[in-house]
């Protein structure tokens, strides 16, 4: 699906139409009708509702790795409830999804009718005062306040300065992307926010988009007043539209974004031409990769597509997109306040720690200080075996490696910072096939390798098959999921071995 | 530059291009050059400086090493060819492919539960196999980007993932069945038919030649096993860029069919008896001598230039007339002399690649996806590009709603036969909203004054009741094309086929003019000729006033020249035009005529008036593939060659020359060419010309706009004025200066038709006339082949409202009436035509189309006016 079929679509709708396809999918209108409305052909109708598995609302049980080891999948079979892969409750396990209700494991979910929000977890900071959880701990800034920057060219400068990268995991220079997308000539570009916050064990983006809209809108602001000093094509002026990506596991992340978007347009917080929306999705990881996100925001089959073209140049409906990560965004403000970077990460503690929640570090904080300090040591009565760090692409420490300095230099892998601690009674062995089920399950189906490759996983018979389809996935998958797939599945080869294949 | 296996190679594109550029076979099973690169099959990986990408979607960058197939890369591909060998089981390329690379499908447990294979062979070309695919999507990319179609998608995700078009049967779906899917498709899951394309030794041998059917001008290679045709894929040339219609791609199974004529036949008592060729030729000689002073001919786009040539040369150098004209009489005619009258050119400004360079179409009077399917591609691929402000405009003038009309910004749907008021409207809109450009008309316009003063009064409002368009939508289209940086204007037989049918291409011009939209990139006047050597048969002088080149036999000079090459006196005064050599007949003074390859009777209006005209010759001599309607009634008929058949070239409609190549040889053993010299040397006119190249050079003798035409440089798809062998050829006319020196505006009003006053009376509906998509013309090829399958009989489509006043249903029997005759045919009920519109197509015998089409005409050139008959519809 490219963008001539919404070109297509474009010229057989009927009428111009708010939202997409995906959306009209997951609001229950039926495939036949949206085909029309859409002026879709029926087959690409087929395919995005084929692509994405939760556009129903039928009760799901989490299987995200901390509710998948809290009791998750035995819960599921008692209550013969589908799986949806991590809610960002994981401080919380096991958590429960209902329509457009979420639930943690404290908010007694057998009871499903009519159960309260989610309780917010702990949170705490490492660095003083607390930087990207400013809102969300201690002293609040005024929301009007986070509004309050100079013009583009002077934000761009201080970005430069402040050599921030992205915070989505590929470490590009977000001064870069921002003028990239300015200098591509448009008479519209867009900036987007990543809310598609896949990785179980990682929630820190779900807390500040319900917590701390504004300090994201903000950053968006920021952006828009970057990129809309570009030229445009056809000498009217350009504008900018910002898009809030929320998965669709997040529908509070989703409702407050929307909120505060009103409100901020209203209050007159956000520039008068700078219109921002919120779009969802549906039960997709890959989604979380940025190409693929476009597609979905485009109402497409989230299928990621190889770079270059950066979306940067060609993005959403083919125009220069900028598309940036929460933590990131959220930053900017500060930044620009400030005149530098901050060099801290909200790491999120799940599993056998005695605290789980947020907490806000220095990079280079050794993972052991995160957990003592942060997260209150073990759980009551468990002993700590490993961790699973940055989701199913990320890395496997065992216990003996928790001085490792969290950082990106440190650790490649860290992503979203998400830490799963697991105990003494999770074999290696489950971890993998975890993981792999997570893999294939999730695998997008548009490139060869991880399509076929992440089903063959668990049926590797020996340390040798395993590694051979481990190459095969990093060397050909199309992005960065089928790549990052072996990187755990390696740390638990390199360190558990033995348990992974004992004979 | 940078290295690929230690050879050097240029730095531009994609990893891949620069492999493919010197000769490195990495593998690239999701790759097409006219596809946006997808990464989807990842076999292209290669090492750049050491780290692993995807040639494909990597930049070439200076500098760089490549290593195409370092033991990693080879590992990593052969592990990749056993993931594809358990999903399934790819034939053609890709199966050849994997079983070097000793892919044998072992290295994997097969998943427990296998899907079932599907198998979908509901079309008459387009079989699918999916146990084949391996979901490379060049089927899903070519659809959607080079046809524009969309039937393709993929299903479900990961391992579930599926091509899929949609569930049902694969007949059913919105296939047009133009194969790019099939020609791209590397596994075999997606063929033609019965034909195996796995075959290493398949096809045996290839031919590039130039299609046959519209004058689009598509390349084709045509693939043959033992003097038969086994498939047909699109070449990669200037017009089509390897794609092809459902006519060009499999419309062939006429070439070997047994309704062939393998032998010349001859009337004797009455009856048509196969004779052998020196028996039909004297009884043509016979003939001709008989009557000799009263001899006719008519030439079409069926003939190659150099037949063309030839049968001109013959009429008049030979037999001493200039009554000889040919099918560009019933199709552009008027856009010759329309634009001749307004730029000096009777021919498109402008090319197909303009198509892609402008920002706005205008598309006038033609149904381009349907009659020239490729165009009509390329149009719709430029309507889908771009998004919001940057989005190309499309706006369409058609009394139909036509695929192009449907995804149009702005539709026209003016009542057939309003043209002239319609066209004056927008440039009214344009003149009176000051939307002229000013210093294009300054520099190379005449008769502003006049015009502005005739122009004043003609607004849309005072034609809105004429037109039936509302006004407002008119004044938004004309703002629109005038507001665009590179408004292109394509027509087609809508805009000619009326009694004012050069007028409104006279007024079309006016448009481009007024905007300035001449002579640069992505603008113009295109008319989209209709028939494959069309454009060509005029080229060559088969029209009664003008020899080759448009050079007037009236110009002494001119002939003075003509007579020393050809060594014989010739007629100095302008002969016939077809419908006046018709008058002729039933006159009594023309008593012989020569048919080239055109069936007069199914195809030119008021069948019965042709009919009679006919049965009154004394000789009738028709060359053609079949016993058409026309053969039936001849004295002598000629087997001829199809375009498949014999050498020579074609010029499209973009006035490019190009290769025809033969592919099979003749079925009745001679080409045309061959044919017609000898009935030269028959008629005392002998030819030393062995081969067409000869002619060719003699054409550009003759010819000051082909002299550079040679021969040898075909393949660099010359396109016309090539004044010299270094000239490169004219994509675009008119650059700097017309041939007439300014641009002409002119000034005309809308008259009524009588067939448009007809309509107006209660009970009496428009007929409007023309082409489907499966079909061509006459249906003389296509009728047989398996594009029956997909039609097989003529529709009238008919608008709901009027089907219920007349009592009828979807699928009834119909019949269509006029004073002059009747047609039979099915009724569709159709979204496609306004309250008070028919159209009706003309591509099956039995249907009697042309019964019911009158003999009015374009007041310039004789054209019919199919697009507009006022007729009665009653259940059969």
């Amino acid at each position: 699906m490219t963008q001539r079929l919404l070109g297509w679509a474009g010229r057989q709708a009927p009428t111009a139409l708010a939202g997409t396809a995906l959306e009209d999918l997951a609001g229950g209108v039926d495939a036949e009708a949206v085909a029309r409305r859409r002026g879709l052909p029926r087959a690409a109708v087929g395919g995005i509702s084929s692509f994405y598995d939760q556009l129903d609302p039928a009760l799901r049980v989490c299987d995200g790795t901390a509710c998948h080891y809290a009791g998750g999948p035995a819960l599921a079979a008692e209550l013969g409830a589908g799986v949806v892969r991590c809610l960002g409750l994981c401080h919380d396990a096991p958590a429960l999804r209902v329509g457009d209700t979420v639930a943690g494991a404290s908010d007694n979910p057998l009871s499903i009718a009519g159960f309260p929000a989610s309780h917010a977890p702990a949170r705490r900071s490492l660095v003083d005062p607390p930087i990207l959880l400013r809102n969300v701990l201690g002293a609040r800034v005024q929301p009007a306040a986070e509004y309050e920057m100079p013009d583009g060219d002077a934000i761009l400068a201080l970005l430069d300065a402040s050599g921030l990268r992205g915070r989505g995991g590929a470490a590009y220079p977000t001064g870069a992307k921002w003028r990239s997308a300015r200098d591509t000539p448009a008479d519209l570009r867009y900036v987007v926010v990543n809310g598609d916050e896949g990785d179980p064990g990682s929630f820190v983006d779900r807390v500040l988009m319900e917590e701390d809209p504004h300090a994201i809108l903000a950053g968006m602001q920021a952006c828009a007043r970057v990129i809309g000093r570009g030229a445009s094509r056809s000498g009217a002026p350009a504008r900018v539209h910002g898009i809030v990506f929320v998965r669709g596991e997040y529908p509070r992340a989703r409702a407050t974004m929307a909120e505060a978007a009103a409100e901020a347009h209203d209050a007159g917080w956000l520039d008068a031409d700078f219109e921002v929306e919120v779009r969802g999705g549906a039960g997709s990881y890959v989604v979380g990769e940025e190409t693929a996100l476009l597609r979905a925001i485009e109402g497409l089959r989230g299928e990621p597509s190889p770079k270059p073209p950066y979306p940067a140049q060609c993005g959403l409906y083919g125009l220069p997109t900028v598309v940036q990560n929460v933590e990131t965004l959220a930053q900017v403000p500060w930044l620009v306040r400030n005149g530098r970077r901050a060099d801290t990460k909200v790491v999120s503690l799940s599993g056998a720690v005695a605290r789980p929640g947020l907490v806000e570090i220095a990079l280079g904080t050794p993972l052991s200080r995160v957990l003592a300090e942060g997260g209150g040591g073990p759980a009551a009565g468990r002993r700590w075996k490993m961790v699973l760090i940055g989701g199913p692409m990320g890395r496997v420490l065992p216990v003996d490696r928790f001085d490792t300095p969290l950082g990106y230099d440190t650790l490649p892998g860290l992503g979203h910072a998400g830490v799963v601690v697991l105990d003494d009674t999770v074999s290696a062995r489950d971890l993998a096939l975890h993981l792999m089920d997570f893999a294939a399950a999730e695998s997008c189906g548009t490139c060869t390798p991880c399509r076929v490759g992440t089903g063959l996983l668990a049926r590797a018979p020996d340390r040798v098959a395993l590694e051979r389809l481990c190459d095969t996935l990093e060397i050909g998958s199309l992005c960065g999921f089928g790549q990052g797939v072996p990187r755990p599945l390696r740390d638990l080869l390199s360190h558990y071995g033995s348990e992974l294949y004992p004979c | 530059m940078l290295t690929i296996d230690g050879r050097a190679a240029p730095a531009t594109g994609s990893v891949l291009e620069a492999c493919r550029a010197v000769g490195s076979d990495v593998p690239a099973f999701c790759h097409d050059p006219h596809l946006t690169p997808r990464g989807h099959c990842r076999s292209c990986v290669v090492e750049v400086d050491g780290h692993i990408v995807a040639a494909c979607s990597t930049p070439a960058r200076d500098g760089s090493r490549v290593e195409t197939g370092t033991p990693r890369v080879r590992a990593y591909r052969r592990d990749l060819g056993e993931l594809m060998r358990l999903e399934s089981a790819p034939g053609g390329f890709v199966g050849a492919t994997l079983a070097r690379w000793g892919v044998d499908g072992q290295r994997y447990a097969a998943p427990s539960v296998r899907p079932a294979p599907v198998v979908d062979s509901s079309h008459p070309f387009i079989h699918v196999d999916l146990s084949a695919c391996i979901l490379c999507r060049r089927c899903e990319r070519a659809c959607d980007e080079v046809q524009g179609q969309f039937v393709f998608a993929v299903e479900g995700r990961g391992a579930e993932t599926r091509l899929s078009w949609g569930g049902g049967a694969f007949v059913d779906t919105d296939c047009v069945s133009c194969g790019a899917c099939l020609q791209t498709c590397p596994t075999g899951a997606i063929i033609s038919g019965p034909v195996v394309a796995a075959r290493p030794d398949w096809p045996p041998s290839t031919i590039r030649t130039t299609c046959g059917y519209c004058g689009v001008g598509c390349a084709l290679d045509v693939h043959t096993d033992a003097d038969r045709i086994v498939r047909v894929d699109g070449g990669d040339g200037p017009a089509n860029h390897g794609h092809l219609c459902v006519k060009g791609r499999f419309a062939h199974d006429f070439v070997h069919h047994p309704d062939r004529l393998r032998t010349p036949l001859v009337r004797v008592g009455g009856q048509l008896v196969p004779a052998t060729w020196g028996h039909a030729i004297r009884r043509v000689v016979d003939g001709l001598a008989r009557n000799r002073g009263h001899v006719a001919g008519l030439s079409s786009s069926r003939a190659t230039n150099e037949e063309n040539y030839l049968f001109q040369k013959w009429m008049r150098a030979g037999l001493g007339t200039n009554d000889v004209d040919c099918c560009a009489r019933v199709c552009h005619a008027p856009s010759a002399a329309g634009m001749r009258e307004a730029f000096g050119t009777g021919a498109a400004t402008n090319s197909f690649a303009d198509i892609e360079a402008a920002d706005l179409l205008l598309v006038v009077g033609a149904n381009a996806t349907e009659a020239h399917p490729v165009v009509g591609a390329r149009i719709k691929q430029a309507a889908l590009r771009g998004a919001g402000a940057s989005r190309n405009v499309l706006i369409v003038i058609d009394p139909r709603r036509t695929e192009l009309a449907g995804m149009a910004d702005i539709h026209l749907q003016l009542r057939a036969g309003t043209n002239v008021a319609l066209f004056n409207s927008l440039a009214c809109v344009v003149v009176r909203e000051g939307l002229a450009n000013a210093d294009f008309l300054a520099r190379r316009v005449e008769g502003w004054e006049e015009y502005q003063a005739f122009i004043h009064d003609q607004t849309p409002e005072r034609w809105e009741s004429v037109t039936g368009v509302p006004a407002g939508l008119v004044r938004e289209a004309a703002r629109r094309y005038a507001a665009a940086s590179r408004p292109m204007m394509l027509h087609g037989l809508g805009v000619t086929e009326h009694m004012q049918g050069s007028e409104g291409v006279m007024l079309l011009c006016n448009l481009a003019l007024l905007v300035g939209a001449i002579g640069r990139p992505g603008v113009g006047v295109n008319p989209l000729r209709g028939q494959n050597n069309v454009q060509g048969a005029a080229d060559m002088g088969c029209q009664p006033d003008l020899l080759p080149g448009y050079q007037r036999v009236d110009d002494p000079v001119v002939r003075a020249h003509f007579e020393a090459v050809w060594g014989r006196a010739l007629p100095t005064a302008p002969g016939r035009t077809l419908p006046r050599m018709y008058d002729g007949m039933r006159a009594g003074d023309v008593r012989a005529l020569i048919v080239f390859g055109e069936d007069v009777v199914q195809t030119d209006p008021d069948a019965t008036a042709v009919r009679a005209a006919l049965s009154a010759l004394d000789l009738l001599v028709v060359i053609e593939l079949f016993l058409s309607e026309t053969a039936k009634l001849a004295d002598v008929v000629l087997p001829g060659a199809s375009f498949l058949e014999k050498d020579g070239t074609f010029t499209n409609g973009e006035r490019r020359i190009q290769r025809v190549r033969k592919a099979v040889e003749p079925v009745a053993g001679r080409a045309d060419w061959e044919v017609v010299l000898a009935l030269m040397a028959a008629t005392g006119l002998p030819q030393t010309f062995t081969h067409p190249s000869a002619v060719l050079a003699e054409i550009a003798e003759l010819t000051p706009m082909l002299r550079g035409a040679a021969w040898d440089r075909l393949d660099e798809g010359l396109q016309w004025p090539v004044p010299s062998v270094d000239h490169p050829g004219t994509p675009i006319l008119h650059t700097q200066t017309f041939p007439r020196g300014r641009g002409k505006l002119s000034c005309v009003a809308w008259t009524a038709s009588p067939e448009l006053c007809g309509s107006d009376r209660p009970g009496e509906l428009q007929l409007v006339t023309g082409r489907s998509l499966a079909h061509y013309n006459s249906g003389s090829m296509t009728r047989r082949g398996r594009n029956v399958v997909i039609q097989d009989r003529d529709w009238l489509e008919m608008s709901a409202a009027d089907a219920q006043l007349l009592g009828l249903v979807d699928g009834d029997e119909v019949v269509v009436a006029t004073p002059r005759g009747e047609a039979r045919a099915m009724l569709r009920v159709s979204e496609r035509v306004a309250e008070g519109t028919t159209f009706l197509t003309f591509h099956f015998p039995e249907t009697g189309t042309n019964s019911v089409t009158s003999d009015v005409e374009d007041r310039l050139t004789g054209c019919p006016e199919y697009k507009l008959s006022s007729v009665t519809v009653r259940r059969g």
